[in-house]
């Protein structure tokens, strides 16, 4: 019998052609515009309707508000008590979820195919006859409060708030805190709650996306008949976006008794349909990615400093950010912070053929199992529908990414990779870096309460 | 149920390697999914967490791939990947291009067959620091994060293969040395104590010659360890009170049940639902709804292949009793057994159950773990509709019968914020 060489790993001939999926274009009798992808292979519907309406619309002193609004919007609808309406979810195998984010309320529902219609029947409930009773009002209004106390326990979750409120800039409500603060949602009112659904929430903001096993035809004729119309429309855009000033700080919360300390580093970046999107799509792979990227090679494979590492673009409408996210071995922070700092600039000097090649393949080849799951799909046309994304975005996407150049890589690094306007978080034990922080070149260093408010300033 | 009925092949090579193929060719994608059958159970006397770690260690490079090739191959070539280790299984997946199967192939025979030649102190001493970051970032840097050891620590006795962390304690992660990870390899990490599933798109034939080519050589050579150990009951009921980084008071009540698969825990899995499973669960309408009392409130069924649990576990709102929370939980509890369980109650659950076996069907490595799952535990990958029918076959009184297990012994765990040790 031949041995077997291992030494070399298998020649692989590709020869798979990957295709997509049709997009279908829908459009309700009412005017609402939906995505549709059929996919028959199970007997199921992923279905979300998208309303463009968010916690930026938080009035002043009153955040928190859209977020208890997407709570409390199924807690009672149609004449069937919160307890009635989701026994008919349950007794229909379906889920609905209602979440809400800075700039979208999602309706998610997940039914079986036969199901469908009863679902979306009691979607039409749910955004048209909401009850927002009293009762129901105070007790999610108190989940919510402790749910906030239970946050200043979590570091992890203290670092996220912290650097999303100070990356987009305090003035801004891009980056505040959904469930809100706590003074300010003690003061909410029920009746704030019901200003916010008639003021926010009606068919003219919204959209809708769906993966499912039933046709097109079938799924616009149960959209006309049970979503096309609900709400007044109102005037009521999502708030301009004011530029923060331009600087380098340090956020840190002293906890003493943390075992880790969370690390978070990062820059104000453009919107997502900026032109460098591939470049910077290709660029963060190798940086801070994937598991085989540089930063996380480093400080995880390399020093052994913590668990994982890893970065990447999140994007709002009209901006959006970068951030690189870990946790590590308290006695590590000052190296750990210098290695990424030293990443952040070594990407901007240079990049290999190689390391671009690997990168673009490894985007290239993945991109066909991005449409396995319903949930997958329509996540895809999330994607297209809230960036308002050319309808050839998909079609394009690999030879946007193929095109990409080294040169471009390292232009999009230096572009979107600022280290004058680094916002650093760190949340731990302090003495693990107090004495080390001139090393940095701060503008500002700021030590915040579990709350993420300033105490002292410098 | 047609789609939860799967067309597959299953064989075993001469040594020992089982195997299971499962062709689905709607996407140019394959998973490979190895399980190995050795978990934290295994974990040697003060060596917890060795299983753990050696599920890291396999990603540190074989004899032809160098530490992080692994990760690069797969990744370069559009994959994902990952490993997992319970107390009974180590579980290695990639889901890759179909084109690159042989990869992936190629890669996972290697480690099965040339791990140590590439084990060395560096790549140990590494892998000792990043779990330990892991312990500290998961577990001892959470609030509450040291819940399931507890759980797990009480319910089982000490002799128990489930009575230490999957993680390991911490001074057991420090101890590591060549010789235990060389040791452990040499026991448990042999074809015959494996099954691997191929999921996805490929030609039947191909697979298998691949799977000869790439596995065929690797001897099993050692039989492999049995797993003695005498099962305790629970004889007395045992509290615990852990004062620890939290804001909220949170108890959990645990009785101990059965093994996985047995017949009971389909009535026990759809008594969770009843109690909690949604708004309307008993639980949650009157602790979290009605009264107020909890945050949130949630019960479920554990179960392995040496042992299982029952936990109710409730987080306190601020300035509510955990004394009261139990009282009402015992009470409801007592309500549901000594009276009637509704039968929307029971369609409710089992609604949502069937919709789940088919919402689980669309993913590839969902559908291959699975394979490995039901092969694992009960021989046959084709389940899914069994599975299903044994849920759909629970009756209201197979239910009220779980009353037997919460006649016994149970713990009572409790977290509560450390400002208040001392003044309880």
């Amino acid at each position: 019998m031949m041995v077997l060489d291992r030494t070399t790993p298998p020649e692989i001939v590709e020869q798979t052609k990957f295709h997509l999926p049709e997009i279908q274009h829908i459009v309700s009798d009412g005017g609402m515009k939906g995505l549709f992808i059929q996919k028959t292979k199970l007997p199921m519907v992923q279905f979300t309707m998208i309303v463009s309406t968010g916690a930026v619309l938080d009035a002043d002193g009153k955040s928190g508000l859209a977020n208890l609004t997407a709570i409390l919007i199924d807690e009672g609808a149609g004449g069937l008590t919160s307890l009635e309406l989701n026994n008919q979810f349950e007794m229909l195998g379906s889920s609905i979820h209602i979440s809400i984010n800075h700039e979208f309320m999602y309706f998610t529902l997940v039914s079986l195919e036969e199901k469908f219609g009863e679902t979306l029947a009691l979607l039409n409930k749910i955004l048209t006859k909401p009850h927002f009773e009293e009762k129901e009002f105070l007790r999610e209004r108190s989940k919510v409060l402790a749910q906030l106390l239970q946050i200043k326990d979590e570091p992890d979750t203290i670092a996220d708030k912290v650097f999303e409120t100070h990356v987009f800039g305090s003035q801004n409500k891009l980056g505040h805190f959904n469930l809100g603060n706590e003074k300010e949602v003690e003061s909410l009112t029920n009746e704030d709650v019901i200003n916010f659904y008639r003021s926010h929430i009606s068919y003219d903001k919204a959209g809708f996306i769906c993966a499912g096993s039933l046709s097109s035809d079938e799924l616009k004729s149960l959209v006309n008949q049970f979503i096309d119309k609900f709400g007044e429309a109102k005037d009521s855009a999502l708030p301009a976006f004011v530029p923060p000033v331009k600087k380098r700080c340090l956020y840190y919360v002293h906890k003493p008794e943390a075992q880790q300390m969370e690390i978070r580093v990062g820059n104000l970046s453009d919107k997502r349909s900026n032109g460098d999107f591939y470049a910077k799509t290709v660029m963060n792979t190798i940086l801070g990615g994937q598991f085989n990227s540089r930063i996380n090679f480093k400080l995880r494979e390399t020093k052994g400093f913590t668990y994982g590492a890893s970065s990447l673009y999140s994007y709002r409408k009209e901006m959006g950010y970068f951030l690189l996210t870990t946790s590590v071995q308290s006695e590590h922070t000052i190296e750990a912070v210098q290695d990424i700092f030293i990443e952040f600039n070594q990407i901007k000097e240079s990049i290999t053929n190689d390391e671009l090649e690997a990168a673009k393949l490894s985007i290239i080849r993945r991109f066909p199992s991005n449409f396995e799951t319903y949930y997958q799909l329509a996540s895809g046309l999330n994607t297209l529908f809230i960036y308002n994304l050319k309808p050839s975005y998909f079609n394009e996407y690999i030879s946007k990414i193929r095109s990409v150049t080294v040169d471009d890589a390292i232009n999009a690094a230096k572009k979107h990779i600022v280290d004058e306007e680094m916002v650093v978080v760190l949340v731990g034990n302090k003495i693990h870096f107090a004495d080390h922080l001139s090393e940095f070149n701060f503008d500002e260093i700021t030590e915040l309460n579990e709350c993420g408010d300033a105490l002292t300033s410098g | 149920m047609k789609i939860l009925s799967l067309d597959y092949q299953k064989y075993s090579l001469q040594n020992g390697l089982e195997v299971i193929l499962y062709q689905d060719a709607s996407l140019p994608i394959a998973v490979v999914n190895l399980w190995y059958n050795v978990g934290s159970g295994r974990d040697p006397k003060n060596k917890t967490g060795l299983a753990h770690l050696f599920e890291h260690m396999m990603f540190q490079g074989s004899k032809h791939v160098k530490k992080g090739e692994h990760f690069k191959f797969i990744q370069d070539n559009g994959g994902t990947l990952n490993a997992s280790t319970s107390f009974d299984v180590t579980n290695y997946y990639e889901k890759i291009p179909s084109d690159f199967l042989e990869t992936a192939l190629w890669l996972e025979s290697d480690r099965m067959g040339f791990f140590l030649e590439a084990l060395t102190d560096e790549t140990l001493a590494n892998q000792i620091d990043v779990v330990k970051n892991e312990r500290l970032e998961r577990y001892d840097n959470q609030p509450y994060g040291l819940t399931w050891e507890k759980v797990f620590g009480l319910i089982f006795g000490e002799n128990h293969p489930y009575h230490a962390p999957t993680i390991g304690y911490m001074n057991d992660i420090l101890s590591y040395t060549r010789k235990d990870v060389g040791e452990f390899f040499n026991a448990y990490y042999q074809p015959r104590n494996a099954s691997l599933v191929i999921a996805g798109d490929f030609e039947t034939g191909a697979a298998k010659d691949l799977v000869e080519k790439y596995f065929g050589g690797i001897n099993s050579v050692k039989d492999v360890p049995q797993l003695n150990f005498e099962e305790s009951e629970l004889v007395e009921s045992k509290s615990e009170i852990v004062y620890d980084s939290v804001s909220l008071e949170k108890i959990l009540l645990i009785w101990k049940t059965e093994k996985i698969f047995h017949g009971n825990n389909f009535s026990l899995d759809i008594l969770s639902d009843i109690l909690t499973g949604s708004k309307n669960g008993r639980l949650y309408n009157i602790l979290v709804l009605q009264q107020e009392l909890a945050l949130q409130v949630s019960a479920f069924q554990y179960s392995g292949k040496y042992g299982g649990f029952f936990c109710i576990t409730a987080t306190a709102k601020p300035g509510k009793s955990l004394d009261e929370i139990k009282k009402i939980t015992l009470s409801e509890m007592s309500q549901l057994f000594n009276k009637d369980i509704t039968t929307e109650e029971l369609i409710r659950s089992k609604n949502g159950i069937k919709a789940n076996f088919i919402y689980g069907m669309q993913s590839l490595d969902s559908v291959a773990n699975h394979l490995n799952h039901y092969n694992f535990y009960l021989g046959e990958p084709n389940y899914f509709s069994n599975e299903l029918a044994l849920y759909e076959s629970v009756e209201k009184e197979s239910v009220k019968l779980c009353a037997n297990y919460f006649d016994k012994s149970h713990i009572d765990l409790r977290f509560v914020p450390k400002e208040k040790e001392g003044k309880l």
